[in-house]
């Protein structure tokens, strides 16, 4: 019973500590949404507005539901520049049966290639043929494939929106500081120019190593 | 910190103050009356909650050895803004293990006769001799600490150039009186129970107090982030999630280790009928296995636990939970059906136990707040040696003021 007590005991303490952040309105680090560095710049920026209807997968691609129930998907903000400028090559074919994990888009950071997910099961039913060939300037505006998905509804708790889908894009930022950082070939230039709140240029890819896009498709885009 | 911060009153000051005041009435009581009248360890359990926490303290403090073994031993210089802390945390630990062993003593006053009158065939004076070396090892590697910050730069020189065999020789005392813990119990075959008895014991103390050392790390991390935790958010300390998840690594190797060597030491000892006897003792090894072993190994195996702040906090509470239950399992309650005596701690037994945790926190605390414990840029040697490697700096705690 000693090992019980001593064991509650500890238990208990970390217990309280965390109630009373939460009464002082404080979080603890562990669970805190937004991490310390946010309080500094995050490239050259310090919030992620997002829009208001679109749901975000961890493969960095949004989803927005139609009225007529139809799925459309694009790829994020952070998607369409984080290695560079990101022009669409390939997008899944109309008619294609989609499931959850197989690429929907194939794009491209200077000469290297990288895949995107689907993040829902479905049917394509079209593609936006506009996008293929060229970078995204607005990619909330820009949507690539319209898919009938059955289980969207029952899936919706998979994918991020409003405040978590920004804190969480806020990290993905972050993260991405650092892969640049242990990808760089001018290691030096990177950090102190990205770290003091310098923006990703549109030829980063080109100042990584060769593996970046593989190891990019697995930080990042994999669900 | 000035005084007018400090007297501030807070919550945990508050309850900081109640255990301690209740401590030192409790000292008072035992040290006045004596043992039998403040505790509730009589001659059939002579060891109770005091040693158990002397255990849980010493592997706590493991990460002294392993970190400083891992950044100048091994030259892995990436950990090196854990071996402030570690160092700290292993000092703290066994300042704590020395004082509770002082008010365990029947006879405090002769606390020295190990020194001068050896018994070299007890497993004790093993443990006495290497406590106090490790002891003055640790006050050794943490002394530039203190000398840094009143800029005292000759003794620091010396304590340089022996700074090598001192970690050496810290390496040693510790990795031997860690596992001599073990040992201690391998004198008692028929009263401990099978669950914990083993020939393998020293083996299973020493792996067990790597895992929990490291974890213990990772956690105090937390606490210190959350000691900067200003009412606008953070402020100076944040975590640098790359060495704590590179830490954890090295946890989740050592779980594994434990369990395999636990596996074995069942198999070959045919220990496994005692896995399915319902009792009390197999309920608590359960707990011990299952939240200090089974549940941090799944956790770890996995990169996206151990690069998640909240995950990597929750899997080094659950490996210190482990610790605790293996320590205290071992120490008592393993101990219970042969004495077939319930041993419960006294109120004073507790409070000066709890006394004396709060004491070494505040102490930490203090001296991380005060002293250059989490480093904020890698040491100048460092620095030098990995000149080519400048912009890769790890840094634990990052200004962002």
């Amino acid at each position: 019973m000693v090992a019980i007590f001593v064991l509650a005991l500890f238990l208990l303490l970390i217990l309280v500590d965390l109630i009373v952040l939460k009464i002082q309105g404080k979080s603890h680090p562990a669970f805190e949404p937004l991490l310390p560095q946010f309080d500094s710049l995050i490239f050259d920026r310090n919030s992620f507005p997002v829009p208001a209807n679109i749901f975000f997968s961890k493969g960095h691609t949004w989803l927005r539901r139609n009225d007529d129930g139809l799925i459309l998907i694009g790829i994020d903000e952070f998607g369409s520049m984080a290695l560079g400028s990101l022009s669409i090559l390939n997008c899944a074919a109309p008619g294609e049966e989609l499931k959850r994990g197989e690429t929907i888009f194939e794009g491209a950071y200077g000469n290297k290639t990288v895949k995107f997910l689907s993040p829902i099961n479905g049917k394509v039913k079209s593609i936006n043929e506009n996008i293929l060939g060229k970078k995204i300037f607005n990619p909330y505006e820009t949507w690539g494939v319209q898919m009938y998905s059955k289980d969207f509804s029952n899936n919706q708790r998979m994918f991020l929106s409003g405040k978590k889908a920004s804190n969480w894009l806020k990290e993905e930022y972050l993260k991405l500081k650092n892969f640049i950082n242990d990808h760089s070939h001018k290691i030096d230039l990177a950090g102190v120019t990205m770290f003091d709140g310098g923006s990703p240029s549109n030829e980063t890819i080109s100042s990584l190593v060769d593996r970046s896009a593989n190891d990019f498709e697995k930080e990042f885009l994999s669900l | 910190m000035n005084i007018k911060e400090i007297l501030k009153p807070t919550f945990w000051k508050v309850v900081s103050v109640i255990i301690v005041t209740t401590g030192l009435f409790s000292t008072y009581f035992r040290f006045s009356l004596g043992l039998g009248a403040t505790t509730n360890l009589h001659d059939s359990v002579p060891w109770g909650l005091w040693i158990g926490f002397d255990f849980i303290g010493v592997g706590l403090a493991a990460a002294g050895f392993t970190i400083a073994a891992t950044v100048h031993i091994f030259n892995i210089h990436k950990y090196e803004p854990l071996v402030r802390p570690a160092i700290l945390t292993a000092f703290l630990g066994y300042s704590v293990v020395v004082c509770l062993l002082l008010v365990d003593l029947g006879r405090p006053e002769n606390f020295w006769h190990p020194l001068v009158m050896w018994n070299i065939h007890s497993v004790m004076f093993e443990i006495t001799w290497c406590i106090i070396c490790y002891s003055t090892v640790l006050l050794l590697e943490f002394a530039p600490v203190v000398l840094e910050k009143f800029n005292l730069r000759a003794p620091i020189k010396y304590l340089k150039i022996i700074s090598i065999p001192v970690v050496i020789a810290g390496v040693l005392f510790s990795t031997l009186h860690q596992s001599s813990f073990g040992s201690l119990y391998l004198i008692v075959p028929g009263k401990l129970h099978q669950l914990w008895y083993s020939s393998l014991l020293p083996e299973h103390f020493f792996i067990s107090c790597v895992a929990a050392g490291l974890s213990m790390i990772i956690f105090e991390s937390y606490l210190i982030a959350r000691s900067c935790t200003k009412d606008n958010g953070f402020c100076n300390t944040g975590l640098k999630m790359n060495i704590l998840s590179g830490a954890s690594f090295a946890v989740w190797i050592a779980l594994i280790v434990g369990l395999l060597l636990k596996i074995y030491d069942f198999a070959s000892n045919d220990k496994l009928i005692y896995l399915i006897i319902p009792s009390m003792e197999t309920s608590l090894f359960y707990l011990e296995i299952i939240i200090g072993t089974i549940f941090p190994i799944y956790l770890l195996s996995y990169k996206k636990f151990r690069n998640d702040k909240k995950w990597l906090y929750i899997v080094s509470i659950c490996v210190i939970s482990g610790l605790i239950l293996n320590r205290l399992n071992v120490s008592i309650t393993g101990l219970v059906s042969s004495s077939e005596i319930n041993y419960f701690p006294s109120f004073d037994e507790i409070s000066i136990t709890m006394m004396l945790v709060v004491l070494a926190i505040f102490a930490f605390r203090l001296i991380a707040k005060n002293f250059s414990v989490f480093l904020s840029e890698v040491s100048e040697e460092t620095e030098s040696k990995n000149s080519a490697n400048q912009s890769k700096q790890i840094i634990l705690s990052e200004q962002y003021e």
